[in-house]
């Protein structure tokens, strides 16, 4: 074995235990390691504050529902139980967001154009829904109910003519409670009002309908053009729910009832060349739902895009007689 | 002007329109009767009916299809499901005479009873439920008519086994069957198969190895009233049917799927018996029920008036 040289020797015997006496000295001298456990500290407190001030909001909000009369407190009702914030949250949403532009509405309405609302009842669920009242009205339909989820009226239900015709004004956790009269066709054209009640299979509003719902929803963009086989809901920055993948839509819609969905609008630029809008699906008695028809075959590729798409989808009551096919 | 037609449609024993069929056809009305299990393509004879002025009348599922159909009770015929014969033809006015006593609506159709125009319940206990989605009617058990009332029953303890889910015994064949039923058979309890496909080999067989089997085709309510103890199993129509009439009736639970309906069924029918074991029941052991029989029969005239209502 080879000895060590000369200059490791002197290092090793010499120039080590000082480095390591200066060291401690400079340690001891300087406070270092204080200095590190306080900045250790100081990060934990960081995080604390963070959640601290998530349960602060959280606590806001209920406070200002309470105040506002829109929520009643129970005891059942503890402030930081998730399952009730994330309830205030999308009612807030509901409340607080600004309407679409008529322009952005002006946008899809071509779409609807193949379904025939002639002497149709219908039913318009959302948000200042003035736009839409008028299209169903030009389209021949034969009567209208508004139900409207705004904030400036009581929690009462109220009436308030408009065009000469009733709107119920109902804030959103009521919604289930409302007599809801059988209605050939049921429009949710408001995407946060339509958030909430898709998470709740529509709150059995399904049934009520005859013929088909139409209802306008957000979708992750990056779930668009992969597979998505299972049903999945995304959540924002704060952990709330703030969009779905298509399958998810799809399977609270044939759950609330509806045997046959399809998308009919996106927007942006990706209508042309997007997989989901040319999907079908149909209710399956055992299995849940099944794709019936694609026109495309979906990229494998996931693209990683966090933008949140608008889709409208319709789903109908009955099948499809165009895909109607007991062979298959 | 059109004549109306009136489709009276059902799946093999969930098939309970066919007594109705006769009568409206005995009053000249124009009737077709389509039993998707004893038509071997029956989707030809629906597409004839498009443009046509029809009222359909049914006592199937509606969401069983063709596919899904299949999956529970495999066979080789050609059909539409409720839903799709809906959509199809677009009948003038559609009806729905129930054909379980127990559950009416099955799990996930509620949903769907608003694309008939009138539901004809069996019990008045179900117009509360139903009357919401779709005009409902009381018109009494479609299975009873008012002359079975009147069948006098053996007085000795005599016991027959109306056997449902009988997809699991088609599956398991005859020979392992009879081995798993024996040891309720040997007790001297008769049994009726469903009038489903096989049921009449099933019989055959049963009654080569000595056992009273009665044909599938027999009417179940004069069996029930001619026997004092009613066997049954998994969620059959047959629990509430004997209950509703009165009888003692056992549910035997070996083998059969029950999902998350069991505590509906005891709810619904509280003093019914569940054994666990095809060899826990003892015919000996089971007390007699003196009950009398709280069901309706079927209202024949009153249906007939409802389903010509507005035409």
């Amino acid at each position: 074995m080879k000895e060590p040289s000369f200059f490791k020797k002197i290092i090793k015997k010499y120039i080590r235990p000082l480095y390591r006496r200066i060291i401690n000295r400079l340690l001891n001298d300087l406070h270092i390691n204080e200095h590190q456990r306080l900045l250790h500290h100081i990060v934990n407190q960081g995080d604390k504050l963070s959640e601290n001030q998530r349960t602060l909001k959280e606590k806001v909000s209920v406070l200002s529902l309470l105040l506002s009369g829109v929520y009643e407190w129970t005891s059942d009702n503890h402030l930081l139980n998730e399952q009730t914030t994330e309830v205030l949250y999308d009612i807030f949403s509901i409340l607080h967001a600004p309407p679409k532009s008529p322009i952005v509405i002006a946008r899809f309405l071509p779409a609807l154009e193949a379904v025939s609302f002639q002497n149709k009842s219908v039913c318009l669920i959302g948000r200042n829904q003035n736009l839409y009242s008028k299209y169903v009205k030009d389209r021949g339909i034969q009567s209208l109910l508004r139900i409207e989820m705004t904030p400036f009226l009581s929690s009462k239900e109220t009436h308030q003519e408009w065009l000469g015709e009733k709107t119920h004004y109902i804030y959103p956790t009521h919604i289930a409670s409302f007599s809801f009269p059988r209605v050939d066709f049921l429009f949710i054209l408001d995407e946060h009002t339509a958030s909430f009640l898709i998470k709740y299979h529509l709150f059995h509003l399904g049934a009520m309908v005859k013929e088909a719902i139409i209802v306008m929803l957000p979708v992750k963009i990056s779930t668009i053009f992969s597979d998505c086989k299972d049903p999945a809901f995304f959540l924002d920055s704060n952990q709330r729910i703030n969009s779905f993948n298509d399958n998810y839509i799809r399977s609270q819609l044939h759950l609330a009832g509806f045997f046959h969905v399809e998308c009919i609008y996106s927007e942006g630029k990706n209508i042309a060349d997007n997989y989901f809008d040319k999907k079908i699906t149909h209710v399956s008695y055992k299995n849940g739902f099944s794709v019936v028809k694609k026109n495309q075959q979906p990229r494998k590729k996931n693209i990683p895009d966090d933008r949140i798409s608008t889709k409208i989808y319709v789903a109908n009551k009955l099948p499809s007689s165009q895909v109607i096919n007991p062979h298959s | 002007m059109k004549q109306t037609i009136f489709l009276f449609y059902g799946f093999g024993s969930e098939y309970v329109l066919h007594g109705l069929y006769k009568e409206m056809k005995k009053r000249k009305y124009i009737c077709l009767e389509i039993d998707v299990l004893a038509v071997k393509d029956s989707t030809k004879m629906i597409q004839n009916l498009r443009g046509k002025q029809v009222v359909f009348v049914t006592s199937a599922h509606f969401l069983l299809n063709k596919k899904n159909f299949t999956e529970f009770y495999p066979n080789n015929n050609i059909f539409y499901g409720v839903l799709e014969i809906i959509q199809l033809i677009k009948p003038i006015k559609s009806v729905y005479i129930p054909h379980d006593l127990t559950q009416p609506v099955i799990d996930k159709e509620i949903e769907y009873l608003n694309q008939f125009d009138l539901f004809l319940t069996p019990t008045e206990s179900f117009n509360s439920v139903f009357a919401e989605y779709c005009r409902t009617e009381e018109v009494g058990w479609i299975k009873l008519s008012e002359h079975m009332r009147k069948i006098q029953f053996n007085n000795s303890k005599t016991a027959i086994w109306l056997l449902s889910d009988y997809v699991l015994y088609l599956k398991m064949g005859k020979e392992a069957s009879f081995k798993k039923l024996q040891p309720v058979l040997d007790q001297g309890v008769s049994i009726k198969f469903p009038f489903w496909m096989e049921s009449e080999s099933f019989t055959q067989y049963f009654k080569n190895k000595g056992v009273v089997v009665y044909s599938p085709q027999a009417n179940s309510i004069e069996l029930i009233m001619k026997h004092q103890i009613i066997i049954t199993n998994g969620l059959s129509s047959i629990n509430a049917e004997s209950y509703l009439m009165g009888k003692t009736t056992i549910n035997i639970e070996e083998g059969s799927h029950y999902g998350d309906s069991k505590t509906y069924l005891t709810e619904l029918l509280p003093d019914i018996m569940f054994y666990e074991k095809i060899s826990d029941f003892k015919l000996a052991d089971i007390p007699i029920l003196k009950k009398s029989c709280m069901l309706k029969p079927f209202n024949m005239k009153k249906t007939i008036e409802l389903i010509m209502h507005t035409l």
